[in-house]
C-alpha cells in the first residue's frame, strides 16, 4: 500500500467536469498517514486492545467526540449477531450521522457485511441467526416485534459487492422497487426512473436504450445501475457493501464521486477493504475487528491523528 | 518469514533449471492413452450410429406409407385397416341399382396420423398445463423452504424415486383406481356442474350420423379417456420437471434473490424473480416433460380408452401416437398398415428429439442468463 494517496479530485477525471459542481462540500483533503517514528514494540505488547478482543473480551471502542456531536439516523446499540454457535458481532455501538458518509473498515472477516445486513436484516434469511440487542432507523426500532421487514427494507438502498442486475431491460431494473410496491402510472415510473438514473450519473451513457437488457452494461455500468435502482424509492440510508470491490479502477473511480454526489441527498454506510477508499469518499470512518468496533470518529481524524495505536498500524497498512 | 522463502527457493536447485539439460517438450506416445482414446471415440460413434441406424430403418420400412400418403399423411384423419365395401351412389345421394342388385364400391385402406397427433399434442399440454405449476411449486418448496426444514433431502429423494417407477406401475393404478375413481365421482360431478353452461355441451355430448341423420347424444363416461390419461401423464412427468427446475433454480445467484429482497419485494416477489432469472432453464425443464409425455406409451395405453378419433371432449376415448403403436403394431400385416404405424412411430421419434434439442440447449447450453 503507498504510504500516501492524493485526493481524486486534484487529477483531471474521465467525465469529471459534468459532476463536479455537484459536490455537496468540500470534503477536507485526507491522507493516510506515513507511518510514525513512534517505536514499534513487541508484537503482544503493543496492541493491548487487540489482544484483548482476541482472547474474547470487548473492550469499549474509542468513539470521537465529533461523531456524538452530529444528529443520529441510525442507532446501533449493543448489536450481537450468531451465526449459529459462532458470534459475528460483540456488542457493536454506533450511531451514524445523518447524510453523511460513514465508512467501516477492518480486516476480511470482521463483521463488516454483516453489521451492513442487520441494518436490512437481510440476515434474517440465513438460518441460525440469532440476534440482541438493537438497531434504530429515524428512531423506528429495526428489531422490534411486529417490525414489517418489507417495509422496512424499502426505507433502505443496499448495493452489492458484484453487480447484480435482474436480467430485465434497463428501465425495468431502475423501477423494479416502484413496480414491486404496485406503481403502475407510466409517467411516474419513466420520471422516477429518469431521476435515479441522472442521480447515478448514468443517464447519458443509457438514455436512448432504456428498454436494452441491463445485462448488456459494463460492469461499472451495472453497478451504476444498482445503485440507481436502490436509490430510486429515495431511502433513508444507503447501504453500500464493497461495491467498487469487482470493477476496475476507472469504474472504481466514477462510483466513488458518485458517492460524493449523492451523499448531498443521503446517508450513506459504506463498507470497504480498501483504506485509501474510505480516506477518499467517507466523512466518518468505523474500525472493526474480530466483530468488534476499534475506534470510529471523523475520517480525517482517524488517518491522522488517531486515538488507538492499533488503527494507526492498521490504516497504515502496518498490521491486519 | 518471506525473506527466509525466498532464499530456500534461491539456493534448492529447480529441476527444469537453465543449467541442467533441456527436457523435450515433444509429445511422446503413450499406448494406454492412445487405447482408451480409441475405446471412447468408438462408444460415442456408436451412440451416433445407433440413432441414425434407427432412423434409416424406419425410414426405409415407413416408405410405402410416405410414397403413399407424404405429408398429407400428417393432416387426414382417416384410418382404415381393412377395404371397405359399401353402397355406390350416385350424385344425387341415391343408391345406385343395377338389375335389382345394389352396386357395392370398394375403399381402399387409408391411414392418416392427424387424430394420434392431435391425441398426443392435446393430451401432453393437458398434462403439462396440470403438472407445470405444480412443479414449479414444488421446486420453489425446495429451494427457498425445504433447506430451513432440513427436509430437502428427503424430499429431493422421494422425488427421484417417483421418477424411477416403471411407468407400468403408473398405468395399473390409473387403471384400477383412478379410471374408476373419475367414472363414478369426478365425470359426474363435472358434467352436473357444468352441463347446463352454455358453451359448453361439446363437453358431454357428440353429434353422430346414424342411418343418414345426424343425432346428438351424450358421451358415456367411462373413466378411460382423454382427461384419465392426461392426468396419469400429468403425475408421470413431474418427477423430471420438479427435479430438473429445482436444480435450475437452484443455480440462481444468492445476489439475485437478495438483491429483490433488499428493495422490499416480498417472499413471493422474490420467487418470481427468481423464475424470471431461470426462466430459459425452467422453459428447458418443460420440453424434457413434453417429450416424457409424448413419447409415453404403457401408461396412456392403459388409461386413453384408444379410440382413433379426434374429440375435442375430455372425456371422450381418444389415441396417442404411442398408444396406437402399441395396439396395433402386433397384430398389423405386412404392407401398408405396418408402413403406416411406422411412419406414425418416425413422427413421434423427429418431435421427441426435437423437444429434447431444444430442451438441452435451454437448460445446459443458456444456463444463465448472465453469459448474454
Ligand atoms: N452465512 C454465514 N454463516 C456463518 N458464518 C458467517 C456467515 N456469513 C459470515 N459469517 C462469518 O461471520 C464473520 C464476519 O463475516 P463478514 O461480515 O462477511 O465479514 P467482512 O464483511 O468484514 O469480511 C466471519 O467470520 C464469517 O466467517
Ligand atoms: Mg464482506
Amino acid at each position: 500500500m503507498p504510504a500516501s494517496m492524493t485526493h481524486p479530485h486534484s487529477h483531471p477525471q474521465p467525465g469529471s467536469d459534468s459532476r463536479s459542481d455537484a459536490r455537496p462540500e468540500a470534503r477536507p483533503e485526507v491522507a493516510v498517514r506515513a507511518p510514525s517514528a513512534l517505536p514499534r514494540g513487541g508484537p503482544a505488547s503493543a496492541y493491548p486492545i487487540i489482544d484483548a478482543i482476541k482472547r474474547g473480551e470487548t473492550p469499549t471502542p474509542r468513539i470521537h467526540d465529533s461523531v456524538r456531536a452530529e444528529p443520529v439516523i441510525l442507532a446501533v446499540n449493543n448489536f450481537q449477531l450468531w451465526y449459529g454457535q459462532s458470534k459475528a458481532l460483540h456488542g457493536i455501538t454506533m450511531p451514524v450521522a445523518k447524510g453523511k458518509v460513514t465508512a467501516l473498515i477492518g480486516p476480511s472477516g470482521c463483521g463488516k457485511s454483516t453489521l451492513l445486513r442487520s441494518v436490512n436484516r437481510l440476515n434474517d434469511l440465513i438460518e441460525g441467526v440469532r440476534v440482541e440487542g438493537s438497531i434504530d432507523l429515524n428512531g423506528n426500532s429495526v428489531y422490534a416485534r411486529g417490525v414489517d421487514v418489507i417495509d422496512l427494507r424499502k426505507r433502505l438502498g443496499m448495493v452489492f459487492q458484484k453487480p447484480n442486475p435482474f436480467p430485465m431491460s434497463i428501465f425495468e431494473n431502475v423501477v423494479y422497487a416502484l413496480r414491486i410496491s404496485g406503481e403502475r402510472n407510466k409517467k411516474a415510473l419513466a420520471d422516477a426512473c429518469e431521476k435515479a438514473l441522472r442521480q447515478a450519473a448514468l443517464w447519458d451513457e443509457v438514455k436512448d436504450r432504456l428498454k436494452a437488457s441491463a445485462m448488456g452494461l459494463s460492469g461499472g455500468q451495472q453497478q451504476r445501475l444498482c445503485i440507481a435502482r436502490a436509490i430510486v424509492s429515495e431511502p433513508e440510508v444507503l447501504l453500500l457493501d464493497e461495491p467498487c470491490s469487482a470493477l476496475d479502477p476507472i469504474a472504481t473511480l466514477r462510483i466513488e464521486e458518485l458517492i460524493h454526489e449523492i451523499s448531498s441527498r443521503y446517508t450513506v454506510l459504506i463498507v470497504t477493504h480498501n483504506m485509501q477508499q474510505a480516506a477518499r469518499v467517507s466523512d466518518y470512518t468505523a474500525f472493526m475487528y474480530l466483530g468488534r468496533l476499534v475506534e470510529y470518529g471523523r475520517t480525517a481524524d482517524l488517518f491522522q491523528v488517531p486515538q488507538l495505536r492499533e488503527t494507526e498500524d492498521y490504516v497504515t497498512g502496518r498490521f491486519g | 518469514m518471506t525473506t527466509d522463502a525466498s532464499a530456500i527457493s534461491a539456493a534448492a536447485p529447480s529441476p527444469n533449471a537453465s543449467g541442467g539439460p533441456a527436457r523435450s517438450l515433444r509429445r511422446s506416445f503413450r499406448f494406454g492413452d492412445a487405447m482408451l482414446g480409441l475405446v471412447c471415440r468408438g462408444s460415442a460413434a456408436i451412440i451416433a450410429l445407433m440413432l441414425g441406424a434407427l432412423v434409416l430403418v424406419l425410414l426405409t420400412s415407413a416408405m410405402p406409407a410416405i410414397k403413399q400418403f407424404g405429408l398429407g399423411f400428417l393432416v387426414s384423419s382417416e384410418w382404415r385397416v381393412n377395404e371397405l365395401e359399401r353402397p355406390l351412389k350416385d350424385a344425387a345421394g341415391q343408391v345406385v341399382m343395377e338389375d335389382g342388385e345394389i352396386v357395392m364400391e370398394t375403399i381402399k385402406p387409408a391411414f392418416g396420423a392427424l387424430p394420434v397427433i392431435y391425441g398426443t399434442a392435446m393430451s401432453s399440454l393437458i398434462a403439462l398445463a396440470i403438472a407445470v405449476p405444480l412443479s414449479f411449486g414444488a421446486a420453489l418448496f425446495l429451494v427457498r423452504v425445504a433447506p430451513t426444514l432440513r427436509i430437502a433431502g428427503p424430499l429431493s429423494f422421494l422425488i427421484e424415486f417417483l421418477a424411477a417407477i416403471p411407468s407400468l406401475a403408473y398405468g395399473i393404478w390409473g387403471l384400477f383406481v383412478l379410471a374408476p375413481f373419475l367414472q363414478s365421482h369426478v365425470g359426474p360431478a363435472i358434467k352436473a356442474t357444468l352441463e347446463n353452461v352454455p358453451g359448453l355441451r361439446w363437453m358431454f355430448y357428440e353429434s353422430v350420423t346414424i342411418a343418414g341423420t345426424v343425432v346428438e347424444r351424450p358421451i358415456p363416461i367411462t373413466g378411460r379417456d382423454m382427461l384419465c390419461g392426461s392426468l396419469v401423464l400429468a403425475i408421470m412427468i413431474l418427477p423430471i420437471v420438479t427435479s430438473v427446475s429445482r436444480d435450475v433454480l437452484k443455480a440462481v445467484p444468492r445476489t439475485q434473490i437478495e438483491g429483490t429482497l433488499a428493495l422490499g419485494a416480498t417472499w413471493w416477489q422474490s420467487c418470481v424473480a427468481m423464475l424470471r432469472y431461470g426462466r430459459s432453464g425452467l422453459f428447458g425443464a418443460v420440453m424434457l416433460g413434453l417429450a416424457r409425455a409424448a413419447g409415453e406409451t404403457m401408461a396412456i395405453t392403459m388409461v386413453i380408452g384408444n379410440n382413433n378419433q379426434i374429440n375435442p371432449s375430455p372425456f371422450a376415448p381418444a389415441q396417442t401416437m404411442a398408444s396406437l403403436l402399441a395396439n396395433e403394431f402386433a397384430e398389423a400385416s405386412e404392407g401398408l398398415h405396418q408402413a403406416s404405424l411406422l411412419y406414425v412411430a418416425l413422427v413421434l421419434l423427429v418431435m421427441s428429439l426435437l423437444f429434447n434439442v431444444i430442451a438441452r440447449r435451454l437448460v445446459v447450453g443458456k444456463a444463465s442468463p448472465a453469459g448474454h
